[in-house]
């Protein structure tokens, strides 16, 4: 039985309005208030991957939250465009005794709030950071150190638990803070910033945007960039689009093979590592040197940094290192690409047709995925049967970790990233099993020099000791060498940046046109 | 009626702290959080400094009754990344998703009625057909797909909209649509599908026999007892929309919502934070419900209910 | 979860089976839309178990020089690669057959699981009565309760992705249906045969109820098990988007829509494709499950 059409029509009507009406009472009510994020002439747009999950340049070491925190905390020492140490909130470093480093601190230094920067407050920030109960994930790099204390107002004192040739670059990631407003802000900590550095903190807009501003007393002369606004975008697409737009000026994770859409973009050298961790524990399968040899020889590596990464970069010579590394072995040479030199060694070891595991990420690094299947599928050609599985975030950490996967994987996939700019950081974390957990690799050789190099104060007496090193683990590989990656940053042409070697962004040296 | 409320309450109290429990719970089973939040080179006696200060080296029973117990005065621990508590940071996206959700219901709702209310009042015509095939469309998307087809079309290749973020009302749009496809085909196929079930039954021909008009048999009699799958059906998608369905899309648009916030604390492993979002996941499902009883009561007060 | 499923057809008479199939494809073909709809679903299903034949490549063999090369329409795509390529040089059309082996097995897989499961527990559940039902019921009202997908991710998260993992927690999220559903099949057919089985008198209540009732649950169990079909397929590709689903290098369409997600602007047919293939299935697994229920439920079938 059909309805006269006149009321199913004004049924309709009525339907069609009320949701108008609906919808737009409610935009009014929650959406417009906040006003548009705009760009102005004097500031910048920076996309972030993610909100980042705290602001305490002390408590979280990932490099996400450091894109915004160096911008307004400074380190006693940082590094140049080059990646050499120079001073900074300190004017001198000395070292005083092999345990003791006396330094003097910049005078007519001021935090954003209002606390001078002196003596007591490096001594707070130093002695805050190696302090148990602050849980700092930068324990590991900062574990050497035993304390600071004043010796007057406008010098310290640090003292390392043994002599530490490596104090200076640790320096380099130490933020000051003010103690005063430390202690009163509590827990909250990590929801706002006040540092010495140029940029201060304005806002907070939780997974939407941080918003910084210059700080016109900055004792290195006010900035040129005026303000900067941080928007969380967590998709990839979304923030490559956004440079197209003009909504966003800058971003880093730009992906490679994008990168020639775009206006412009930058690929830095940094110092991160690709590299295929192997195992050469007892008990496992790869214990035979010349087995991990021919997996080096099986990979072609060109091609993958041609294809994958545009030839950004640069392919690793044998070692988990780069001249801007202290410790770099310039005599070293990269594994050639030869199958059937490789097949060769495999027959030789016995190793034909012998079944690895790899285990590796996926969407945590640039390409990771991508370059992991086709690592996996080169080593397929020589002769070996693999298994890979490519893991969540969480469970990918896991399964690197000795402590706690029984069952090593025989090769792992891992990006070093080597902030400290000493090769330290990279063989004690790598190249011996001992007092680290994600390694799978073990050299009687390496074992006695890495303990005398971590107490050497001699410089040139150490380079050779970690040069050295670097050397056995290439002839006793400590895994497949791939490559030195880049920093991709994806930018308008407006913006004016250059990417720096210690892969940080400092918003006091950009303009926009 | 009190002892139905009584017996409602209780029962929503069980859920909440079984889904509550089961997350904590479930997050032990991976093995070891701790490890997910500190950097690999992390020499051994930092992590089990770390894990002790987190309280995370008593045995599972004690740290499960003690979080029990603190929750339930609300608190749920302090996130392991932002170190402040975890019930505020999982109630602070909530309104973002809130606005999101209403709006893509009220849409999905008020559109979806009044197109199966019309494909009913006319089977067979071309607009039911058209009617049929929108809400096949909606319910057959896949929702990733749907989102990112959206940006795509109507962001990158024709720049009528922002590609992410928040703010105005063109922000708004894409999520909201992408949200609303799936409850808007459901709705009008179970619109359509309890309105002509329930023209078909025997009191319609009596009504109209008795010579009511129309309209009162079609809105007073067949809509109003026709209401219940329909309210069912709007509450069962609100939920699913609110908990679920605002994970995918706010990701895709970068909307600083709950679904948002969820998945990103399960890939952190941030445990405090994920209880807490479990425990305002489930809270929400209990108001729906709650709310869709109330909606039962005003549609049909004669009716009486389970 | 829609009352209308559950809306309770009277017991029909059994046809002869073969009267009954030649009277259904006779239906069907007047009905263009789910004709349409089963030709698609056909072409999909043949695609999938003849893809190691058909398919003009291997789905995991790459081709880094060949990255992410268009379609054929587009400048810069050969007929080597119809479909264009993604992002490892791999055979998107190669892919997206192997793809549906993956994505449409696991959803028989959970739907059969969940299915049988469901459909026991509900069916003993209205037989049976008494504390037993109520104890079931209860338990489904309960988990339907469960905010399902973050406890999925959660689960997930913490078991491990992987195809095994997947079905087990599609199918727990799946199997209420079927138990709901059933147990109010039963409960008719139940009321229906104890009426008849009264008056004729002779045999256990068990026995008839086999005999008469249990056939016809079979084809409102069948729609409603396609259904369910289309809800998993669409499950799975979120939770591959999200990660937690089917690990590469496995061809599974959801996981080609998150590994191109990325890139879809720059190269969308990596998402594209996939995704209106996983729409394609799912919009002909509803149209045709719908007019199937029409078909053979006699009280719609003058409505429909």
């Amino acid at each position: 039985m059909l309805i006269d059409k006149p009321i199913n029509r004004r049924s309709l009507l009525k339907g069609f309005s009320c949701t108008a009406t609906a919808s737009a009472v409610a935009s009014l009510s929650f959406g417009l208030g906040t006003p548009a994020l705009a760009q102005t002439s004097s500031g910048l747009v920076i996309a972030l991957a993610a909100d980042p999950p705290s602001l305490d340049p002390q408590a979280i070491e990932s490099s996400l939250p450091q894109q915004v925190t160096w911008n307004i905390y400074e380190s006693l020492l940082t590094r140049d465009e080059q990646a050499k140490i120079v001073p900074s909130l300190a004017e001198s470093f000395e070292q005083v005794s092999p345990t003791i480093a006396r330094l003097k601190l910049r005078e007519g230094v001021k935090f954003h709030q209002g606390e001078t920067f002196d003596a007591d407050a490096a001594v707070y920030s130093i002695n805050r950071i190696i302090d148990p109960d602050l849980n700092s994930q930068w324990l590991g790099t900062v574990n050497t150190i035993a304390g600071a204390r004043k010796v007057d107002t406008t010098t310290i004192e640090i003292e390392t638990k043994t002599a530490d040739p490596v104090l200076r670059a640790r320096l380099c990631l130490i933020a000051m803070m003010a103690p005063g407003w430390v202690e009163q802000i509590g827990k909250e900590v990590g929801n706002s910033a006040n540092g010495t550095g140029p940029y201060e903190f304005v806002s907070w807009k939780r997974n939407l945007a941080i918003e910084l501003k210059a700080f016109n007393s900055y004792w290195g002369g006010a900035p040129a960039l005026k303000t900067a606004i941080f928007r969380i975008v967590p998709e990839d697409a979304t923030r490559f689009q956004s440079i197209k737009t003009g909504e966003i000026d800058l971003y880093l994770g730009l992906l490679p093979d994008q990168a020639a859409e775009l206006p412009a973009y930058k690929a830095g050298i940094s110092q991160q590592f690709s590299f295929l961790r192997l195992n050469n524990l007892p008990g496992s399968r790869l214990t035979d040197p010349r087995i991990r040899q021919a997996m080096n020889l099986a990979v072609d590596k060109d091609t993958i940094f041609q294809q994958l990464y545009k030839g950004k970069g640069a392919i690793l010579n044998g070692q988990l290192s780069s001249p801007q590394i202290f410790g770099y072995n310039p005599n070293l040479q990269p594994y050639r690409y030869d199958v059937e030199a490789a097949k060769t060694l495999i027959t030789q070891a016995g190793a034909h047709e012998l079944e690895i595991t790899l285990e590796g990420s996926k969407g945590r690094y640039t390409g990771d995925a991508v370059e992991e299947q086709a690592i996996a599928s080169m080593l397929e050609q020589i002769g070996l049967h693999v298994n890979l599985s490519l893991r969540d975030p969480n469970s990918y950490n896991r399964a690197g970790d000795r402590g706690q996967t029984p069952a090593i994987p025989d090769g792992y996939f891992m990006r070093h990233d080597n902030s400290l700019f000493d090769a330290d950081r990279t063989l004690s974390g790598y190249y011996t099993d001992e007092n680290n957990t994600y390694s799978a690799y073990s050299n009687a050789e390496i074992k006695p020099l890495l303990q005398a190099s971590r107490v050497e104060l001699d410089e040139k007496k150490r380079e050779t000791m970690l040069q050295e090193m670097f050397r056995i683990g290439r002839e006793d590989p400590v895994g497949i060498f791939l490559l030195q990656h880049v920093d991709w940053w994806g930018h308008t042409a407006r913006t004016k940046f250059e990417p720096r070697a210690d892969s940080r962004l400092y918003l006091k040296s950009i303009t926009v046109a | 009626m009190l002892s139905l409320l009584k017996a409602r309450a209780l029962h929503s109290i069980i859920l909440i702290v079984a889904v509550v429990s089961v997350v904590f719970l479930t997050n032990f089973v991976i093995g070891d959080p701790v490890k997910i939040l500190l950097p690999p080179s992390t020499p051994p006696e930092a992590v089990e400094l770390y894990r002790h200060n987190l309280g995370l080296d008593r045995p599972i029973l004690v740290q499960y009754f003690d979080f029990m117990k603190r929750a339930f005065t609300g608190d749920f621990g302090d996130s392991w990344w932002q170190k402040t508590p975890a019930l505020p940071i999982a109630l602070r996206p909530f309104p973002a998703t809130l606005e999101l959700g209403i709006v893509a219901m009220l849409f999905a709702t008020l559109v979806g009625l009044t197109v199966g209310l019309y494909a009913s009042a006319r089977p067979r015509s071309l607009v039911d057909r058209i009617a049929t095939s929108i809400s096949f469309l909606g319910i057959s998307s896949p929702l990733i797909w749907l989102a990112l087809m959206l940006a795509l079309i109507f962001s990158v290749k024709l720049g009528w909209f922002p590609t992410s973020g928040y703010g105005t009302l063109g922000h708004m749009v894409l999520p909201t649509v992408a949200l609303a496809a799936l409850p808007l085909g459901r709705i009008v196929q179970i619109t359509r599908a309890a309105m002509l079930d329930e023209l078909a039954k025997p009191y319609i021909v009596t009504a109209r026999a008795k010579g009511l008009s129309e309209k009162k048999v079609f809105i007073k009699h067949a809509l109003r007892n026709a209401l219940p799958p329909i309210i069912t059906e709007v509450g069962w998608e609100t939920a699913l929309l609110l908990t679920g369905y605002t994970i995918i899309v706010e990701s895709v648009y970068g909307w600083p919502g709950f679904g948002f916030a969820t998945y990103n604390a399960i890939l952190t492993r941030d445990l405090p934070v994920i209880t807490a979002l479990a425990f305002v996941a489930s809270v929400v499902v209990v108001v729906i419900n709650f709310l869709t009883d109330i909606a039962y009561w005003f549609a049909n007060p004669t009716i009486r209910l389970r | 979860m829609s009352s209308v499923v559950e809306t309770i057809a009277p017991v029909a008479e059994p046809k002869k089976r073969g009267e009954r199939t030649k009277h259904l494809f006779s239906l069907l073909c007047h009905d263009w839309y789910a004709l349409i709809a089963a030709i698609v679903l056909i072409m999909m299903i043949s695609m999938a178990l003849f893809a190691p034949w058909i398919a003009p490549h291997d789905p995991y063999k790459m081709d880094l020089l060949a990255r992410l090369a268009p379609p054929i329409w587009m400048s810069g795509g050969n007929w080597n690669h119809i479909l264009g390529t993604d992002l490892l040089g791999r055979d998107l059309l190669t892919r997206i057959m192997y793809g549906a082996r993956v994505s449409i097995g696991i959803g028989i897989a959970v739907v059969l699981a969940a299915g049988m499961f469901g459909t026991v527990v509900g069916l003993s559940a209205g037989f049976v009565g008494g504390r037993y039902e109520n104890a079931v019921m209860r338990f489904i009202d309960f988990q339907s309760g469960i905010p399902y997908f973050l406890m999925a991710l959660t689960i997930i998260a913490a078991v491990g992705p992987g195809i095994r993992n997947l079905i087990i927690v599609l199918s727990i999220g799946s199997w209420p249906i079927f138990a709901r559903y059933s147990r109010s099949l039963m409960l008719t057919v139940r009321n229906q045969v104890f009426i008849d089985a009264a008056r004729v008198s002779g045999g256990s209540e068990l026995s008839i109820m086999v005999r008469h009732a249990l056939p016809n649950l079979v084809s409102p169990l069948t729609t409603l098990a396609t259904l369910e079909l289309s809800r998993v397929i669409l499950s799975e590709a979120g939770l591959s988007y999200l990660g937690m689903g089917v690990q590469p290098p496995q061809p599974a369409w959801g996981l080609m829509v998150a590994e191109g997600h990325d890139y879809v602007s720059t190269a969308n047919w990596i998402v594209t494709f996939p995704g209106l293939f996983i729409m394609l299935t799912t919009l002909s697994i509803n149209i045709f499950a719908t007019w199937l229920r029409s078909a053979t439920d006699p009280v719609q079938l003058g409505r429909a």
